[in-house]
């Protein structure tokens, strides 16, 4: 049962770890909101955009201001998976050789994936335990990654030559996906005005704890959401779906696989972080249409002719929203 | 003070309402509808007054039941709540907390919607407005209801009328029936007593004549017609304008006294001009005028009907052919019946219920026996210009020599009003011509009985009961 002084507690470090952020991003509210939804619900984050917009920025910003360790993995055609996970390495102790594991970069609180896409699908799959389950299986050993855990992917939408796109299984792994768009002019010059004056970027001191994040997620998990708000979720998703009724024309004409239950869940998830962000007691439809998006863009599959046309797939599910009622 | 609980009771309450409403309007509009449409094609015109009223009261009755049965039936309050929310933008917090009150202990998120919801005004009443679409529906099924209602006064009216008009013809086609029964036993009892009393047929067509009028206008008591009036018009008109007047057998009705005869004719002439100017000037015939009418009929008759014997018994065959005719009349084959009573139309309601009823009264008239199948055979003979020749004994044997029957001025159509079919030869009143033979003609003035029907404001229901009598009589009924 959460009393009133731990929500309060949690509203305030979510409220001093934002500050933070926004001390060193300029813009990008929407990523900023996105990566803290994504931590309070425990979830991975996969960020859309070309190089220079700040990614890795964020997400070292974010780990600096938790005071949460941080590792970055850069990924290239030619990472192996025991590069992300470790290996074990024999090592001699006292005259005594014997194996003993090696943590890669993926034993952090949070890691960022930086152009994920590049590296094979057989090495983007050693993320998939890592990011699900919480754990790292290397040999016969399982070993279990420290909470908070959040991966926070990058990919880059030029440059597709060379690239894997990410396996299905592995996307639908991302809670939400944000794409980081270019700055405006007044944020650029912000931007250049940081980095070229006085000391430059100056990641913050950690504001919030780890102990703060896990509490602001178990009071995030009971943030209410009615009944009907449940049922507007479901038929969102089902929507999606080129089989259900309830599906527009374009979803019928252009989708192959629509989105999963995992997007429910991250939908009705995100609302509720996104609620406790804005201090609400409950979750709304405001909420819900806050994440709406980036819970459901990277859940739906094109079928070919869909592919073949460029479908969008924002219009489509914004053709979902607007054609699905909330009561 | 805000209350979940209170509010959840106010709220399921009007919604379960609403929804009884709802289906009730839609239901009671649709059911009135369809009423409406069938009451006007005539559905009930033949139905009792009670299964008129309780389908007029049916929309009501469903709609009430539904109206119960809607406000027992299972609510989502949830998602009126979320209704309620999204009407008066209350950010979700009702549903939420109808959520949240489920849970056990102090919530601090309950608190926190609670306070939020305490802080301003909730006019949850109108976020549930009655649809208009409802409201439309109602009102248009009450109005439509009221002029069903209206409509259905006026079937049960008419529906009253025609149920004593009926009684009365069944009646008097009762009693005529047994009447006419014992006479024909009589007559007959008479001709194996005295041969040359043999007066059977002129009887029998004056009887049917008579009781044919006093059929059409039996329900005098009803609709207020001078029967007797009527009848003494018809046999004074006939008398003036038939055959009857220079024929042979006229003589011998009024005992070899042409003098006599004309005297009667010039009467009256004189009486028919007489009632047809006061009828024309919009007034009734005076009391005078009828009882002098009514007496001069009576004695007319009385010496048609001796002339008519006296023609009779010079032509034996002719007894004994209308004998053998009244004789096999009773085993006329149903399906000769049913092919006079096909002549009016089979793709017609109304032919079709001229049929049912001429089915009916030629039945009634079978089992009443001689003088109504008289009826039957002289009006048939007439039928058989116009819808074929269909060949009954009793009309064989009107139609051999010595009866003379009339024809019909042309074929008898369901679109044939009124006035056509009465003044296309509806064989009504026997006239017989003495000096002629034994002619049997059968007539009547529309022109009267049109002008007493237009008098005493008879409804078209009422008019339309008597032409269906008509085309009884004409297809063989009585």
């Amino acid at each position: 049962m959460i009393t009133e002084r731990q929500l309060d507690e949690a509203r305030l470090a979510f409220g001093r770890l934002r500050e933070a952020m926004s001390g060193v991003i300029v813009g990008h509210e929407e990523i900023v909101s996105g990566a803290l939804i994504s931590l309070l619900c425990g979830g991975n984050l996969l960020l859309e955009g070309v190089p220079g917009l700040g990614k890795t920025l964020l997400v070292r910003t974010l780990a600096s201001a938790l005071g949460l360790q941080f590792s970055r993995i850069q990924f290239t055609p030619d990472l192996m998976p025991a590069d992300i996970i470790g290996t074990d390495i024999l090592t001699e102790e006292d005259g005594k050789r014997r194996f003993s594991f090696a943590p890669g970069p993926v034993f952090a609180h949070i890691v960022l994936a930086d152009e994920v896409n590049r590296a094979t699908p057989k090495t983007q799959s050693a993320l998939l335990e890592a990011m699900e389950e919480r754990t790292v299986t290397v040999g016969r050993t399982t070993h279990k990654l420290e909470e908070p855990f959040m991966v926070l992917a990058t990919e880059n939408p030029i440059e597709m030559e060379g690239t894997y796109p990410l396996p299905e299984a592995q996307v639908d792994r991302f809670l939400l996906k944000l794409e980081v768009h270019s700055p405006t002019v007044n944020e650029l010059v912000e931007i250049a005005r940081r980095n070229t004056e006085g000391q430059g970027i100056i990641l913050p001191d950690p504001v919030a704890s780890r102990d703060d994040i896990l509490l602001a997620r178990s009071v995030v998990r009971e943030v209410p959401v009615g009944e009907g708000l449940r049922k507007f979720v479901a038929r969102l998703v089902l929507a999606t779906h080129a089989d259900a009724d309830s599906a527009p024309a374009v979803v019928k004409e252009f989708v192959e696989y629509g989105a999963s239950p995992r997007a429910a869940i991250a939908m009705l998830q995100a609302a509720k972080a996104h609620a406790f962000l804005e201090g609400e007691p409950n979750v709304r439809v405001r909420d819900i249409e806050a994440v709406y998006h980036a819970a459901l863009v990277h859940r739906i599959l094109l079928n070919f002719r869909g592919d073949a046309e460029g479908v969008g797939i924002t219009e489509m599910i914004s053709e979902v929203w607007r054609r699905t009622k909330v009561t | 003070m805000f209350s979940l609980s209170d509010l959840l009771v106010q709220v399921g309450r009007r919604h379960r309402r609403q929804r009884g409403l709802q289906l009730a309007a839609w239901i009671s509009l649709s059911l009135t509808f369809v009423l409406s449409v069938l009451v006007p094609a005539y559905l009930f015109a033949s139905t009792t007054q009670r299964l008129l009223v309780s389908l007029w009261m049916l929309p009501v009755v469903a709609a009430l039941v539904v109206f119960a049965v809607a406000g027992r039936r299972r609510i989502d309050i949830s998602r009126i709540l979320l209704h309620i929310d999204q009407q008066l933008g209350t950010g979700e917090r009702l549903s939420s907390l109808y959520e949240v009150s489920s849970r056990d202990g102090p919530d601090v998120f309950r608190y926190r919607i609670e306070k939020a919801l305490r802080g301003k005004p909730l006019p949850w009443r109108r976020a549930m407005p009655l649809h208009r679409s409802t409201v439309a529906a109602l009102c248009a099924a009450v109005l439509l209801w009221g002029g069903l209602g209206t409509v259905v006064t006026g079937l049960w009216k008419v529906g009253a009328d025609d149920t004593e008009i009926s009684g009365a013809l069944a009646t008097d086609d009762g009693a005529r029936g047994r009447e006419s029964s014992a006479v024909a036993e009589e007559r007959i009892r008479d001709d194996q007593q005295s041969p040359e009393r043999s007066t059977v047929a002129p009887d029998g067509a004056v009887d049917g004549g008579s009781n044919l009028r006093e059929a059409i206008l039996g329900a005098s008591t009803h609709i207020d017609v001078d029967g007797e009036l009527l009848a003494a018009l018809a046999m004074l008109e006939a008398f003036v304008t038939s055959e009857v007047v220079g024929g042979d057998a006229s003589g011998a009705g009024f005992g070899q006294d042409p003098g006599r005869r004309e005297q009667a004719i010039a009467r009256a002439e004189s009486l028919l001009e007489s009632a047809q100017s006061e009828l024309s000037s919009g007034g009734a015939i005076s009391q005078a005028s009828r009882d002098e009418m009514i007496a001069l009929a009576a004695s007319l008759a009385g010496a048609i009907e001796e002339n008519t014997l006296a023609a009779l018994a010079e032509t034996p065959t002719g007894i004994g052919e209308l004998v053998s005719g009244l004789a096999t009349e009773e085993d006329i084959p149903a399906d000769e019946q049913q092919g006079i009573s096909r002549s009016g139309g089979p793709e017609d309601p109304a032919a079709d219920q001229d049929q049912d009823q001429n089915q009916d009264e030629s039945q009634l008239g079978t089992s009443v026996g001689g003088p109504s199948t008289e009826d039957s055979a002289s009006d048939s003979a007439g039928l058989d210009a116009a819808a074929g020749a269909i060949e009954r004994p009793l009309v064989s044997a009107l139609g051999s020599p010595g009866f003379v029957t009339e024809k019909l001025g042309g074929v008898l159509t369901d679109e044939t009003t009124f006035r056509e079919l009465l003044t296309q030869g509806i064989p009504v009143e026997p006239i017989y011509e003495p000096g002629g033979g034994a002619v049997n003609s059968l007539e009547l003035d529309p022109l009267r009985l049109q002008a007493v029907v237009e008098q005493r404001s008879l409804s078209m229901k009422q008019q339309d009961l008597i032409e269906a009598y008509f085309r009884a009589v004409t297809q063989g009924g009585t």
